[in-house]
C-alpha cells in the first residue's frame, strides 16, 4: 500500500496529510483530527451519522475515500458555529426546540439542515423531511427536528 | 468479522487524468483492478470483502465521464455522472420520465451527491433502481476499452446478479436513452421499508398509446428475480389492446406470475408476487396517464 | 445464588485471623460489582464471603516518601476525585473516572478491579505505565510486593495464592519531567467497558525521552506493557517519524481477539491511533 499525499481544507484551516489509500474520510477526521463531531453510526451508508460537507454537499464519510476528496474542502459539525463559539441560527434552533435527544444523529442532521438552508432559504416541512430522509434518528421520531428546520425558514 | 468503521484491506490507488491512461492501469492490473466512482457501492463491498482489488482506479477526475448532454438522439450521460446530476437531466424531457422517477426515488441527498449512474449499472444488483426504467426506455451503455468502444442493450449489459458483460479492461463511458415519443408515457414506482432503503420491489413502464388503445409497451421489475426483468408475456398482453380495466388485470396476473421472487430480509415470496401486480397497475397508470399528456 | 457464610472483618488483625482460619475456602469481596454478576450467572458459588468493603485500614489514598500507595477498598470513585492522583498521576485518575458509571465507580474497588484480572480493567494499564507495585497479604500475616507487570499472569489469573488477599497498590510519585497521556475507547462515553486503552508515562529530557513507559488494556490475554514501543522511545528524540514507528511496533505487540464490542483489526488500528494521540498529548502536541 502505497500512501499518498494529500491536501485539504478542514473547516477552513488548510491541512496536509500523508495517508495511506484505505483510509477512510471518516477516520481522518475521527482519529487524525480528533473531530468526533462526525459520527461512525453504522459503517455501510445507511444512517448519515458520518455526514460532512464536502465543497458544500453532504456526502457520506464512512464511504468516501480520504484520497478521493484530495484538494477539497470540508465541513464538519466542529465547523459550523463561528470561530469566537458563536452558534450557528440552525444550532440555536436545534437547542430552543429541543430538538435532540441521544445526540447522535444531532452533527449530521445539523449539516443537513445547513445544507438545505443554504439551498433553499425556505423549505417547506416535506422538502426538509425529503431532505433528511438518509439521516436516522431513534430517539426522536424527527418531530422537533424537522420543526428546529422550519423555525430557521424564512 | 465484517468491519464497518475502518477499512481493513490493503490497496494502492489510482486516479488516472484521462481514459487512456485509466485503460493503461486496467491494462497493467488486470483483475487485480477495481475501477470505483463515487463509492457507495465499492466501499461497502470492499467493508464485506465481497471483492479484494489490489489497485482501486478512481474516475472521478476524468471530467469527460461526467458530461450530459441531450441531442436528437436523446440523452447522454456521462457514466460518472453524479446521480443527482443525472436526476436533474432527465427533468429535461417526457421521454426519460421513469428514470426520473427512479433516481427521484433513491432520495437520499448524501448517496445522490455521491453515487453515479454508471456506478448503478456496473455494480448490477438485482435491486438496482436504474435499471427497470432503462430496460423500458430502451436504454443503451458504452464500453470502452484501449482499442475503441462497444453500444450495448442495457438488457445484454445485466447478465445476472451483480454480473454484468463487461471485460476487466473496459469502463462504462455513457448511458444513452433515446428521445420520447408523441404519446409516450413511462413511469417508475418502488417499495421499500422506509423512505431510504433498498427497493424490495420496483416497476417500470413504458407505454405508447393511441387514444384508449395501447400500440405497445415495456414493462420491467426489479428486485424480483436475479436479475431485473422484462415481462413480455404481460408486454404482448397489452399491445395493440384497447385498454380496459379487465384487461389490465389479466396483465397484473401476468406479471405476478411471471417474476421469480424470493424470500428475504426484506419480504417474503408471496408478498412480492402479491405486490408486484398492484404496483404495475399503478405505475401502467400513471405511463398511461402521461402518455396521454398528463404529468 | 447461595452462599453460606459471609464475615465482615473488623480490623487487619481480624482479616489476619480470618484468611488463615478459612484458607482456601473464602472468597474476598468489597464492591461485589464483579462478583455479585458472577454469584447470579451461577459462575461462582463461594462458599464464605470476606467482605472488606467497609475496611478502613483497606480504604486510603496516601503520599509519603515519594511514593503513593492506595488501599485496595478504596473506591473508583474516591480515585477519581483524590486530589493526590489528580494531581500525581492524572492518567490513573482519568481511567477511574472512566470506568463504568456513578453506581459502579461508589461501589468498585481499585483492588476488585485488579484482582479480577479482566484484560479490560480500567486501572491497569495506567498503573503499570506508572510502575506500580501491589501488595499482598498471606496467610499467617506475612506481606510480599509484586511488580503489577509480574502480577497478571493469564486470562483472569493471576499471582494471588490460595487464602492471599491483595491490600494496597503502591508507585513511585512521578516526578516532573514526567509526562503522561491516557485514553480509553469504548463504544460511548459513559458506562462502557473498554474496546482498547493506552496510557503513556514518558519521562522526558528536553526533547529526548530518557525513560517510557507504555501500557495497553483489552488487546491481549491481560493488561499489558508494550516493552518494544518503551524501548524504540527511549534515548530517542520523539519526532513524526518515531511516532510512525511506534504505531508499527505496537500493532505486532499486542495481540487483540474479534468481539462483539471490536474485531481484532479496529483494535489493531485504534490502539495504533491512541498510541499516538496519546504521545502527543502527553508533550502537548509538540511533534
Amino acid at each position: 500500500m502505497q500512501k499518498q499525499h494529500i491536501q485539504m481544507r478542514i473547516n477552513g484551516e488548510p491541512c496536509e496529510f500523508l495517508v495511506e489509500p484505505n483510509t477512510l474520510l471518516m477516520n481522518l477526521l475521527r482519529s487524525e483530527m480528533e473531530l468526533t463531531g462526525t459520527k461512525y453510526g453504522c459503517g455501510t451508508g445507511q444512517c448519515g451519522g458520518c455526514t460532512v460537507l464536502v465543497n458544500g454537499e453532504p456526502v457520506l464519510s464512512c464511504l468516501t475515500l480520504a484520497l478521493a476528496v484530495d484538494g477539497a474542502d470540508i465541513l464538519t459539525i466542529e465547523g459550523v458555529a463561528a470561530p469566537d463559539g458563536t452558534l450557528d441560527p440552525i444550532q440555536e434552533a436545534f437547542l430552543d426546540t429541543a430538538a435532540i435527544q441521544c445526540g447522535y444523529c444531532t452533527p449530521g442532521m445539523v449539516l443537513m439542515a445547513k445544507d438545505l438552508l443554504n439551498k433553499n432559504p425556505s423549505p417547506s416541512e416535506d422538502q426538509i423531511r425529503e431532505h433528511i430522509k438518509g439521516n436516522l434518528c431513534r430517539c426522536t421520531g424527527y418531530h422537533r427536528i424537522v420543526q428546529a428546520i422550519k423555525s430557521c425558514s424564512k | 468479522m465484517v468491519n464497518t468503521k475502518i477499512l481493513t484491506q490493503e490497496f494502492d490507488y489510482h486516479r488516472p487524468a484521462s481514459l487512456a491512461e485509466a485503460f493503461e492501469l486496467l491494462a497493467e492490473y488486470g483483475d487485480a483492478a477495481k475501477v470505483i466512482a463515487g463509492g457507495t457501492d465499492v466501499v461497502p463491498q470492499l467493508k464485506y470483502e465481497k471483492i479484494a482489488p489490489n489497485h482501486l482506479v478512481a474516475l472521478m477526475k476524468i471530467s469527460e465521464l461526467s458530461d450530459i448532454n441531450e441531442d436528437s438522439n436523446g440523452l447522454n450521460i456521462g457514466a460518472c455522472a453524479r446521480l443527482r446530476d443525472a436526476k436533474q437531466a432527465c427533468a429535461r424531457g417526457p421521454g426519460y420520465a421513469a428514470l426520473h422517477d427512479a433516481l427521484r426515488s433513491i432520495g437520499k441527498v448524501q448517496v445522490m451527491n455521491m453515487g453515479t449512474l454508471g456506478g448503478n449499472l456496473c455494480t448490477a444488483s438485482p435491486a438496482a433502481d436504474s435499471v427497470p426504467p432503462l430496460l423500458v426506455l430502451n436504454g443503451r451503455v458504452t464500453l470502452a476499452n484501449a482499442e475503441g468502444s462497444r453500444t450495448l442493450e442495457i438488457e445484454d449489459f445485466i447478465t445476472g446478479p451483480y454480473a454484468a458483460a463487461m471485460a476487466a479492461n473496459e469502463i462504462m463511458t455513457e448511458i444513452h436513452i433515446p428521445p420520447g415519443q408523441e404519446h409516450q408515457g413511462s413511469a417508475f414506482l418502488k417499495i421499500a421499508r422506509v423512505a431510504a432503503d433498498i427497493s424490495k420491489l420496483s416497476c417500470a413502464v413504458a407505454v405508447q398509446r393511441d387514444a384508449e388503445r395501447c400500440v405497445s409497451c415495456r414493462i420491467a421489475l426489479g428486485a424480483v428475480a436475479p436479475l431485473p426483468l422484462r415481462i413480455k408475456g404481460a408486454e404482448e398482453l397489452l399491445g395493440g389492446k384497447k385498454m380496459d380495466a379487465t384487461l389490465l388485470a389479466e396483465a397484473a396476473a401476468s406479471v405476478s406470475a411471471g417474476i421469480r421472487p424470493i424470500s428475504d430480509v426484506r419480504s417474503t415470496e408471496t408478498y412480492r408476487r402479491q405486490v408486484a401486480a398492484v404496483i404495475f397497475k399503478d405505475v401502467f397508470d400513471m405511463a398511461w396517464q402521461r402518455a396521454g399528456g398528463k404529468s | 445464588m447461595t452462599t453460606t457464610e459471609y464475615i465482615k472483618p473488623g480490623d487487619l488483625s481480624d482479616l489476619h485471623y480470618i484468611m488463615e482460619e478459612y484458607k482456601g475456602r473464602a472468597t474476598v469481596i468489597a464492591g461485589g460489582t464483579n462478583l455479585i454478576p458472577e454469584m447470579r450467572n451461577g459462575e461462582k458459588a463461594p462458599e464464605l464471603l470476606i467482605d472488606i468493603s467497609d475496611m478502613a485500614a483497606l480504604s486510603f489514598i496516601r503520599e509519603n516518601n515519594g511514593s503513593i500507595a492506595i488501599g485496595a477498598a478504596t473506591t473508583i470513585a474516591e480515585m477519581a476525585a483524590s486530589p493526590i492522583l489528580l494531581d500525581n498521576s492524572p492518567i490513573l485518575a482519568s481511567a477511574a473516572k472512566q470506568l463504568g458509571n456513578p453506581l459502579t465507580r461508589n461501589r468498585a474497588t481499585l483492588g476488585g478491579n485488579l484482582a479480577n484480572a479482566s484484560p479490560c480493567a480500567d486501572t491497569a494499564p495506567p498503573l503499570l505505565a506508572l510502575d506500580a507495585s501491589v501488595e499482598i497479604l498471606s496467610p499467617g500475616g506475612k506481606t510480599r510486593q509484586v511488580p503489577l507487570s509480574k502480577f497478571f499472569h493469564g486470562y483472569k489469573f493471576t499471582d494471588l495464592g490460595k487464602g492471599e488477599i491483595l491490600t494496597a497498590i503502591t508507585f513511585p510519585k512521578p516526578n516532573d519531567s514526567t509526562k503522561g497521556s491516557h485514553t480509553k475507547i469504548g463504544l460511548r462515553n459513559a458506562a462502557s467497558i473498554c474496546v482498547a486503552s493506552i496510557a503513556v508515562a514518558l519521562d522526558m529530557d528536553g526533547k529526548t525521552c530518557r525513560k517510557a513507559r507504555v501500557a495497553a488494556g483489552s488487546v491481549a490475554p491481560i493488561p499489558v506493557r508494550a516493552y518494544r514501543v518503551e524501548k524504540l522511545l527511549e534515548g530517542k528524540e520523539i519526532n513524526a517519524a518515531l511516532l510512525d514507528e511506534c504505531m508499527t511496533v505496537v500493532k505486532a505487540e499486542i495481540s487483540p481477539i474479534s468481539d462483539i464490542r471490536g474485531s481484532l483489526e479496529y483494535r489493531t488500528y485504534v490502539t495504533a491511533m491512541i498510541l499516538k494521540r496519546n504521545i502527543k498529548r502527553a508533550l502537548k502536541q509538540e511533534i
